[in-house]
């Protein structure tokens, strides 16, 4: 089956999520929707390409334990960091790719009160609680923790049901909050919330063939309990459909459209609704309380 | 207009500016146009030459000590130019957007930052004074201007023989 050799890691956990939903002030995206609603009709946006814009290039990631959860959430922050820099202008600067780490082990521990113990895994909702209630780092060293590198073995070990991420980091980490978060479950609300500069990390159950059919979308196919993100939507297209990303490096084969990044597919739009936005853990993250440019070099000549 | 294209326009705009060949109009929408019937200004060739601080009058003297008179011009024409294409570019969001543009055109240019390291000291030692260090936002036409006129003071800190 393909990917299911790969580690995945999202916990399917209806009344966690539930729990989780009862702390937000808009669980919920439908119940916000109207002053958006249809403005994605038709359109289309690449949060993908805005990404490599600010970034200067297009971030991999390659998961090395069951912390998809993490990975996925992370591609949600950079785009909404892009959108934030390239489309709203705010004065802020992109200092690197979102770390997972503290995400992976904030989710569990922070937020999960420890209850899945040791195994690896985490929740969707834990996770967007985490980065909306303690925020989102972006790698580089932060006193004496290192995050420039993606480890999952300090991910594992900070996950661990007594660890957590450590104190120092939460003082920093608390700097850069995602300032909402909210449920999504049609594709329509994910196509207007992309449209307007949103990012949706989502998960399922579902799993996807590693080979894209002509016109880069890949066919719903096996099993995998996996988080990964949205990055794109394209509602212009004969097949209308939202971009997804994966945390497997290059992992999947087969023609591409509209300079995609590596690891990603397309999903139709009836399938991504089906078949993962019904099961009620994937989360649209709005605005990032970003980074301010550092003191200017003063020595130009 | 997106993002990658406004930069690279603003890197045209400033090689023009320093070219000093040409000038460029600023449409509402912040898009440029350029104006080859109008002469680039040259701030500091028009200026009152008066430099009001030590830390200015110090860049003038290490300016002074660069035998190099090509070196001398293209110093000039850089802060010349960037002085008059802050003083009309309105894409800048903040202070911290300039520097990339300019190490950019100076690299077009050939030139080396650090080429004369006392004189970039100098020129740092009065960038600190004026407050360049600390990153600002460019949304006002008074915030612009304080900005252009770091550029236009040390335009006017190398003005050279033939440019007086």
């Amino acid at each position: 089956m393909p990917g299911s050799n790969r580690p995945q890691g999202w916990i399917d956990d209806p009344d966690k999520v539930e729990a989780i939903m009862d702390t937000l002030p808009y669980p919920v995206f439908k119940d916000v929707w109207n002053p958006i609603k249809d403005t994605g009709k038709g359109k289309k946006i690449l949060l993908y390409d805005i990404i490599r814009k600010v970034a200067g290039s297009f971030p991999m990631r390659t998961q090395t334990i069951g912390d998809c959860v993490a990975h996925g959430a992370a591609y949600a922050v950079d785009a909404v960091k892009a959108v934030d820099i390239y489309l709203n202008k705010d004065f802020e600067t992109w200092v690197a790719e979102t770390a997972t780490e503290d995400i992976y082990a904030g989710s569990r521990v922070q937020i999960g009160r420890g209850q899945l113990g040791n195994g690896d895994g985490s929740i969707g909702a834990w996770a967007a609680r985490y980065v909306n209630e303690y925020g989102a780092l972006a790698r580089g060293k932060y006193g004496n923790v290192d995050l420039s590198i993606y480890s999952g073995s300090r991910a594992r070990s900070w996950g661990r049901a007594n660890s957590g991420i450590p104190k120092t980091l939460v003082i920093h980490a608390k700097k850069h909050p995602i300032l909402t978060v909210s449920q999504v479950r049609t594709y329509e609300e994910c196509r207007d919330l992309l449209v307007n500069g949103y990012a949706v990390t989502i998960a399922s159950n579902q799993g996807f063939s590693s080979t894209r059919d002509r016109d880069g979308f890949a066919r719903p196919q096996g099993s995998w309990g996996h988080q990964m993100s949205i990055l794109a939507v394209d509602d212009s297209f004969k097949r209308p459909g939202v971009l997804v990303q994966n945390s497997w490096g290059v992992w999947n084969n087969g023609p591409k459209r509209l300079n995609q990044p590596e690891g990603s597919f397309w999903v139709d739009a009836d399938e991504i609704e089906n078949r993962i936005l019904n099961q009620g853990d994937s989360w649209a993250f709005s605005g990032y309380e970003g980074f301010q440019p550092q003191k200017l070099d003063t020595r130009i000549i | 207009m997106n993002g990658a294209t406004d930069y690279k326009i603003m890197i045209f705009c400033l090689v023009i500016a320093v070219l000093g060949t040409a000038d460029f109009l600023i449409r509402p929408d912040s898009s440029y146009e350029l104006d080859i019937n109008k002469p680039a200004m040259v701030v500091g060739a028009s200026q009152d030459n008066t430099l009001n601080t030590e830390a200015l009058k110090n860049v003038k003297r290490e300016f002074d000590k660069i035998e190099s008179v090509e070196d001398r011009e293209t110093i000039h024409k850089l802060f010349s130019g960037s002085a008059s294409f802050l003083t009309t570019c309105k894409s800048l969001k903040g202070t911290y957007q300039f520097s990339p543009i300019l190490g950019r055109v100076q690299s077009s240019y050939g030139w080396n930052r650090e080429k004369y390291p006392k004189f970039t000291d100098a020129v740092s030692d009065y960038l600190v004074e004026v407050g360049y260090d600390e990153p600002k936002q460019l949304i006002t036409t008074r915030e612009r201007l304080d900005f252009a006129q770091i550029f236009i003071d040390l335009s006017k800190a190398t003005t050279y023989a033939g440019k007086q």
